[in-house]
Order: C-alpha cells, then sequence, then structure tokens
C-alpha cells in the first residue's frame, strides 16, 4: 500500500523495494496506490537532478517481479484533479474494491 | 477483521481521514500516540468527521484509544467522541491477534 | 588487472562509467568465466535492463526479462547458470559493471 508521494523521503522507495522483494521472492503481491501515493505514478519523471532514482522506471518493472496487479485508488485521483490519462500504470479502482482488496490481503505492508 | 492504527493527529495530518474512507463495518480502528487527538469531542476541521465516526460505529466498525497515549497528553479526563473505547496494551495485542491483518496509517 | 578499477566488497564496479568490454573481461576473469558472444548479448541485455528501470535484477526478473527479449530458449535459468556460474543474477551483473542485486543470496 503506498500512501506517500515520491522522493520527499525514504517511504516511496522503500515501499516499491519492498514489494520487488516480495515479488523476487515468488510472493504473491498486490500494490494499491492511495492517498498521496498516487503522485508516485506520475510520467513523465526526471529525477536526475535531484540525484534520486526514477521511481516511476523502477516501478514500471513490477511485471517483470511478477507484480501485475496493480491497483489505484480513484477517489484519490479525483481529490488531486487527476485522471487515468495522467497515470502512467495500473488499474483504477473504487473504495469499494479497495475494501475488498484489504480484506482479502493475507498482510498488509504500508508506505 | 482488519485492525487500523493511526498515530497522527487528525489536525496536522489526513491519516485518520484516508482510513476512514475505507475502513468497513468489521474493521477496527485504534488510536495511538499522536493518533489519539483525533478521539476528542470538539469541531473537527475536516466536514463530516463526528458524522462519519458515528454512522460507522453504528454500522458496527469499532473505535479505540490507547490509554497510556491519551493519560501522556492529558486527555484522560476530557470528553471523547462517544464511538471511542479505551484500551490498554493487553487489549491492543488482543485486537492484534484477532485481526486477519493489520493496517498502519501514519 | 592492467588497471585497477575501483570496485566495492563484493567485487562489483563502484561506477558504471568504469564500464568497458576490458573492464567486463576483467571481471569475468574474476569469476573464472571466458566471454563468448553468448556472454555479451546476455550483458548487454542486462545494462539495458539497468538503463530502463535503474535496477539490478535478480534471478526471477532477469529470467523473464530475456525471455522477452531473446526467446523462450534463452529466458531459462539453466542456460544462465551453464553462462554465468554459480549464481547467475550476480555474477551476470557483476560483469555487466552493476550492483550486486538485492535479495540476491
Amino acid at each position: 500500500m503506498f500512501r506517500h508521494a515520491p522522493y520527499g523521503n525514504a517511504l516511496a522507495r522503500e515501499g516499491l523495494e519492498a514489494a520487488l522483494a516480495c515479488g523476487a521472492m515468488g510472493a504473491k503481491t498486490s500494490v494499491l496506490y492511495i492517498n498521496e501515493g498516487v503522485w508516485q505514478l506520475l510520467a513523465p519523471q526526471d529525477s536526475s537532478a535531484i540525484d534520486c532514482k526514477n521511481q516511476a522506471a523502477m516501478a514500471s518493472a513490477l511485471p517483470l517481479y511478477d507484480i501485475d496487479e496493480i491497483w489505484v485508488d480513484a477517489d484519490s485521483l479525483k481529490q488531486r484533479n487527476l485522471s487515468g490519462s495522467d497515470i502512467n500504470a495500473g488499474h483504477i479502482i473504487d473504495s469499494s474494491r479497495v475494501q475488498a482488496l484489504l480484506a482479502s490481503s493475507k498482510n498488509i505492508l504500508s508506505f | 477483521m482488519i485492525l487500523h492504527t493511526v498515530n497522527k493527529s487528525v489536525f496536522d495530518n489526513n491519516a485518520l481521514g484516508d482510513c476512514l474512507r475505507v475502513v468497513t463495518s468489521t474493521d477496527v480502528i485504534l488510536l495511538i500516540e499522536n493518533g489519539v487527538y483525533g478521539a476528542l469531542n470538539k469541531p473537527q476541521s475536516e466536514p463530516g468527521y463526528v458524522e462519519r465516526i458515528q454512522a460507522l460505529s453504528a454500522d458496527g466498525t469499532g473505535f479505540y484509544v490507547l490509554q497510556a497515549d491519551c493519560q501522556a497528553r492529558g486527555l484522560q479526563d476530557r470528553a471523547l467522541l462517544p464511538a471511542f473505547k479505551i484500551t490498554d496494551d493487553a487489549g491492543f495485542v488482543d485486537l492484534a491477534s484477532a485481526a486477519s491483518a493489520i493496517q498502519s496509517w501514519y | 588487472m592492467d588497471k585497477a578499477l575501483p570496485l566495492d566488497n563484493d567485487g562489483h564496479l563502484l561506477h558504471l562509467a568504469d564500464w568497458s568490454e576490458q573492464a567486463a573481461q576483467q571481471l569475468a576473469a574474476s569469476e573464472n568465466i571466458e566471454l563468448s558472444e553468448a556472454h555479451w548479448e546476455i550483458i548487454y541485455l542486462l545494462q539495458e535492463f539497468h538503463q530502463r528501470y535503474a535496477l539490478s535484477p535478480p534471478m526471477r526478473p532477469l529470467v523473464k526479462y530475456i525471455a522477452q527479449n531473446l526467446g523462450k530458449e534463452k529466458g531459462r535459468s539453466i542456460y544462465l547458470m551453464q553462462l554465468f556460474p554459480p549464481s547467475p543474477a550476480r555474477v551476470a551483473s557483476k560483469i555487466a559493471g552493476l550492483p550486486r542485486p538485492e535479495n540476491c543470496l
């Protein structure tokens, strides 16, 4: 569960690395971008001038790590005047599907 | 049941508001650390906040605050929203072990 | 070695900019590997992966990426094991000048 914007602190990056590690180890993993986390999906990102790894680039590797369930909370997009055309990955779901996703999760890691 | 813990004050952070948007009637919310300010019975900056908690509580969502964190902040004698029950560390453990998963809002 | 390249504790290049085909030969020699066309193909693909995703892939994603780009025959761990023993993701990333993959045994 990614709830924070990228680059301002290490949370988004660490969350992504945790997800990639779960995927690389073969654990069935879904990711959910919600609240401030939806900023992570804006494209294109160019983080070279702030000396950080490009997180949109890293996130685009998720399917190669066998993470194919990439969900984005619709309300969070709407609150930030964003729409499906602003983000570079993921399927947009409403809050009832967010609730179902959480309820069906064995473990939730929040970043 | 998912146990949602919230540790940020509702007055400077939207963690509790974000939690309230996706919590269900079978879930439990536990306010800890600075999160306990969210249980105060006073008008909130977020419109509809008190009503939302009341409605969820009526539907079955559990609301708790951690006693030690209230006491530390001088909230023990203040009026809390009626939805909130006070619990201690042992109660926290019981809630955590009864939960299918724990979601930490911070 | 002709010239000392700055390495980390695992023997990986500290700076990708130091990488050259000659550096790759040196790094391969430290793993007792003599590079062939089949090795170079994987090495360049790994560098492309790193360029595109800013990541050094462990085994599963590496195998998947190779299968996508070079076909299923090569996108298999046994094939990579023959080229880059004993731990293909680690050894190949080392020769390609990339950091050691995280979550890699």
